[in-house]
């Protein structure tokens, strides 16, 4: 009898085996959507008209994607059904796809009133995708006219953009400063060394140009009608950036080739060949959740951001990776969408950044979590015992929501020993650095780590409810020696993945 | 149905299956409850008493068992709704600490046949945001469940609800959408 058990488990231990592929496949399979109506809008331009397809679901109408790209500009890279699609419109990439009502631009996310829907003739998206992507950005109106069945594209009509340019240089480093007193419609071209910012649909207006003195790195800087053109130096590159209030176009502008007095840094970009490219990191809690308060008021909020832009800075200078903060600001953001920023920019390890706190003032050390929907393997095996007690108990709750859970969990577990490699390694790396009391490597059902499609790990720092750690965690450098040993996990678990041990030498700092 | 629809479906079909096998399984080690615990003295009882065990949050963060006397009640519902009041109210012990603040209250407990306890905690007042870290919350939401599980075996699992609503978290962790169980990871010995 015995025998027998043992072999029926394994029979269906090895079917579920065999299908976890599929499984996980089937875990990023969005519902299927129910449209009322379907066929083919027109798309009216204004000199030319040309036929859409379009549907209507009860959030509203959505339109083939691809018809519009091909009108109004852009280059779009299709994944694979349910998977992630890229639409890429001047330098500026959108990430969108099928289940998820959002539209990611770099780390900033845009509600959508719908998902987009997969469709026979292509995606097909909600209208406040092409006014995310094409409206005030590029200078578009849209508007639905549903008895006509006709989707009306206008240009917005022209501005005067007042700009003042404004030129330093310093250690190196020449930045030209654009700044305009609202945020312009353009797009950047580069070629050799050229660099132009083109005001899409609007007008330059020169405002001033203050200072431009005799630049090693910028030979000039032209005003044109629609366009403003930077002349670099030949050896010279540009990267730009943004700054808001008021609104900048900011290029920090270096020479590729180092000199002898130029600081000796990896200008690596990052590459597909890497096993860690993009690395997101989420400050816990921010806006009106807090988190944990310590006894001199310090909030956690505060505390976590402080940090994982630290951890950033620190990050880059480190390693050729891209690093990603799930908020940057004082903001509130639900735990889902933190996971799912990290899901969408296809994140290869996700860090949240935590302060604990208990009752006793006593308590203090590190501690590092790795995701399960369980806290610990026998509180695994009780749950599959239990599982189906809420439903039995007649609760149709969302039945849906638990089978995405359980599709998740075994999906998740290709990831659960990257995830518990990296949470030992920051672990071991928190307790040499700091001295602290080692807290160890656990497992908990944090909802911030469930739904991330990558190793996830969340870091309690330590106990902002201890005096003498809340006054640490407040110092600098106790806090600079928290990060390099942060960058030092994530520096051997890289390593790791990658199979070198050579790069780590170098990184360390 | 369609190709994917289907493999949803068997996928399903395979999970319920896997469940049952397991649960079958486990049939034999029905003893599974939390281990023991060091106590320092048990309470004298009245003879309307039961002895009840606490899982309150101690200084190391962790939990610590404290046994106190309870009235004895009839129905079940009437036993968890005690315990869970007592369990508020704190510990006696001057060096645990309560697992809730005060402004925590029961709302409402009730029990399905099959075992499951739904608790709604109502919370109002100026600590209703909870500025908890994620083992605060552990100890809480653990402590109320241990609490709950090892004293009433008739109860398998909880769903703890806060002020009417189950929540995606209790207080910005720990997932609370699904069904609670005893977590023996969280608990100490008490040292005498």
């Amino acid at each position: 009898m015995r025998d027998l058990r043992y072999i029926a488990g394994l029979l269906c231990l090895g079917l579920l085996g065999a299908l976890l592929p599929g499984l996980a496949r089937a875990a990023e399979v969005p519902q299927p959507v129910t449209l009322y109506e379907s066929g083919l809008a027109t798309l009216d331009m204004g000199r030319r008209q040309v036929p859409v397809g379009y549907s209507v679901s009860a959030f509203g109408p959505v339109f083939t994607l691809h018809s519009v790209v091909v009108q109004l500009g852009g280059e779009l890279k299709l994944g694979p059904l349910y998977q992630a699609h890229e639409l890429i419109v001047g330098e500026t990439k959108y990430v969108f796809g099928p289940g998820s009502a959002a539209v990611t631009v770099g780390s900033e996310i845009y509600p959508l009133t719908q998902a987009p829907v997969p469709a026979e003739d292509g995606l097909k998206v909600p209208l406040d995708l092409f006014e995310t992507i094409y409206g005030e950005k590029m200078g578009y109106d849209f508007q639905w006219d549903a008895p006509a069945r006709t989707l009306k594209v206008r240009r917005q009509p022209q501005r005067q953009v007042p700009v003042t340019v404004d030129i330093v240089h310093l250690q190196g480093v020449t930045t030209v400063v654009l700044q305009f007193p609202f945020e312009p419609r353009y797009r950047i071209h580069r070629a050799a060394n050229i660099v132009e910012v083109e005001l899409i649909g609007d007008r330059v207006s020169p405002e001033m140009v203050k200072s431009l003195p005799t630049d090693p790195m910028v030979r000039d800087v032209k005003l044109g009608q629609q366009e403003i053109r930077l002349v670099l130096a030949q050896d010279a590159e540009a990267e730009d950036y943004v700054l808001q209030d008021p609104f900048r176009l900011v290029f920090d502008v270096y020479r590729t080739t180092p000199t002898a007095t130029a600081p000796t840094v990896d200008p690596t970009p990052p590459t597909r060949s890497s096993g860690v490219r993009t690395i997101v990191i989420d400050p816990g809690h921010g806006g009106s959740d807090t988190g944990a308060i310590g006894p001199s008021g310090t909030q956690e909020k505060d505390l976590t951001l402080t940090l994982a832009r630290a951890l950033r800075a620190r990050l880059v200078e480190r390693m050729p990776v891209r690093v990603i903060l799930t908020r940057n600001e004082d903001a509130e953001l639900p735990l889902e969408t933190r996971t799912a920023l990290a899901n969408q920019q296809k994140a290869d390890l996700f860090i949240s950044l935590h302060l604990n706190s208990v009752q006793s003032p006593s308590a203090n050390g590190a501690e590092t979590y790795f995701s399960s929907l369980e806290a610990t393997d026998e509180y695994a095996a009780q749950a599959a015992e239990t599982e189906n007690l809420v439903a039995a108990a007649g609760d149709d709750g969302d039945a849906l929501y638990d089978l995405q859970l359980i599709l998740w969990d075994l999906a998740q577990s290709q990831f659960l020993a990257q995830s518990q490699q990296l949470a030992k390694l920051v672990q071991n790396e928190l307790n040499d650095a700091l001295g602290l009391h080692n807290r160890g490597v656990k497992q908990a059902p944090f909802r911030v780590l469930i739904g991330a499609s990558m190793p996830a790990v969340l870091v309690e720092c330590g106990f902002v409810s201890n005096p003498s750690e809340e006054k640490a965690l407040l110092d600098p450098a106790y806090r600079s020696q928290l990060i390099d040993a942060l960058v030092r996990a994530v520096i051997r678990y890289r390593a790791a993945v990658m199979g070198s041990e050579a790069i780590v030498d170098e990184a360390l700092p | 149905m369609n190709q994917r629809t289907a493999r949803v479906f068997l996928a399903v079909v395979l999970l319920i299956a896997l469940g049952i096998v397991v649960l079958w399984w486990s049939q034999r080690d029905k003893a599974a409850t939390p281990g023991p615990i060091a106590v320092p003295e048990a309470p004298e009882l009245e003879a309307d008493e039961v002895l009840a065990d606490f899982f309150f949050p101690g200084n190391g963060g962790q939990l610590v068992v404290e046994q106190r006397a309870l009235p004895a009640t009839e129905t079940l519902e009437d036993r968890l709704s005690n315990l869970i009041e007592a369990f508020l109210l704190g510990p006696e012990a001057e060096d645990l600490y309560a697992a809730f603040p005060p402004e925590v209250r029961l709302g409402a407990a009730m029990v399905t046949d099959e075992g499951v306890a739904y608790i709604d905690l109502a919370i109002t007042g100026q600590n209703a945001n909870l500025p908890w870290g994620s083992r605060q919350e552990m100890l809480a939401v653990y402590g109320l469940v241990d609490t709950v599980l090892f004293n009433l075996p008739e109860i398998q699992g909880v769903i703890l609800l806060r002020n009417g609503q189950q929540r995606s978290t209790f207080a910005g962790h720990l997932d609370t959408t699904r069904l609670l169980l005893a977590n023996k990871d969280l608990v100490a010995e008490r040292t005498p």
